[in-house]
């Protein structure tokens, strides 16, 4: 039985409010965008889990506005952009991301996992980006998206995500300095 | 290797070795947090339904002479044939609207 497009299920939550065909879409998109999160946060998991559960409840109360131009991951990542813009607002922005450094960098030393480690690096790596370089390197980078698809996402214009990017790579270059890809 | 490729190249690194994470009670969770806006919505708009209905009651009452209504409502109810086919033909009507909202 091959597996429904995520526009069919759309529809279905559109139409009848089909709560199974939502379930379907959270399972199907929650681990990327988690992941995504996690990046965004400076790997700060209950955060990036809590933004995560914010943005398909908000996914499911505006199924409405939804019209189908874009991906509908892409539309998750736009909802889960502006939740956490705001998050971040709200929290005063670099504070928080002190504060939220320094328990990742006492759990990391504790942590036995490897395989997570990189991707915890990177995420501390990123953290001392502006939240909007961030999200558009991780878009870019690892979700290989287009330059179209991201300022689609975070609402900018096309020359700005250019830009971003481009800053954003260059930041990044100096914090990864160091970094081996052979030995992680 | 440039900076830039490095850095290209740590991001690939990184994407082929994504972690996936189990959907164990994070779905159920956001199936919670659904149930719950709804109802604070639900909570909201009845809120205001009712705050408005307040506002239309009071307004009315100082416009309309609600004692002169109130005092053209029958004290007594008098049965008759008229009045039983009135009384059935308007639960019939009453029926079949009702029928006809629900079947929607």
């Amino acid at each position: 039985m091959t597996a429904l497009s995520d526009k069919v299920l759309v529809g279905r939550v559109q139409r009848i409010k089909c709560q199974s065909s939502f379930n379907t879409l959270v399972l199907r998109h929650q681990s990327q965008l988690r992941y995504s999160l996690r990046q965004m946060t400076g790997w700060n998991e209950s955060l990036a889990d809590d933004l995560a559960q914010e943005t398909f409840i908000k996914a499911y109360l505006s199924i409405a506005t939804y019209r189908g131009t874009a991906k509908f991951s892409s539309w998750l990542y736009r909802i889960a952009y502006n939740l956490m813009t705001s998050h971040f607002r709200l929290k005063k922005n670099k504070e928080v991301s002190g504060l939220e450094n320094r328990e990742i960098s006492t759990r990391s030393a504790d942590s036995a996992s490897h395989s997570i480690d990189l991707h915890r690096d990177l995420a501390r790596a990123m953290s001392v980006l502006p939240i909007k370089q961030r999200m558009a390197l991780h878009l870019s980078l690892h979700r290989d998206l287009t330059q179209n698809e991201i300022s689609i996402i975070m609402e900018l214009p096309l020359g700005t995500v250019k830009t971003v990017i481009n800053r954003g790579k260059l930041a990044l270059r100096e914090s990864l300095d160091s970094w081996n890809i052979e030995e992680r | 290797m440039n900076d830039t490729q490095k850095v290209n190249e740590i991001f690939n690194h990184a994407r082929q070795q994504e972690p996936n994470y189990s959907n164990a009670s994070f779905t159920s969770q956001v199936d919670v947090g659904i149930k719950r806006e709804r109802l604070l919505s639900r909570i909201r708009s009845c809120s205001i339904m009712i705050i408005a209905a307040l506002i239309g009651i009071i307004t009315i009452n100082t416009q309309i002479p609600l004692h002169l209504l109130l005092s053209k409502i029958p004290a007594s109810i008098v049965i008759n044939p008229t009045s039983i086919m009135l009384a059935v033909g308007l639960s019939s009507g009453l029926c079949y609207f009702t029928y006809f909202v629900l079947e929607d």
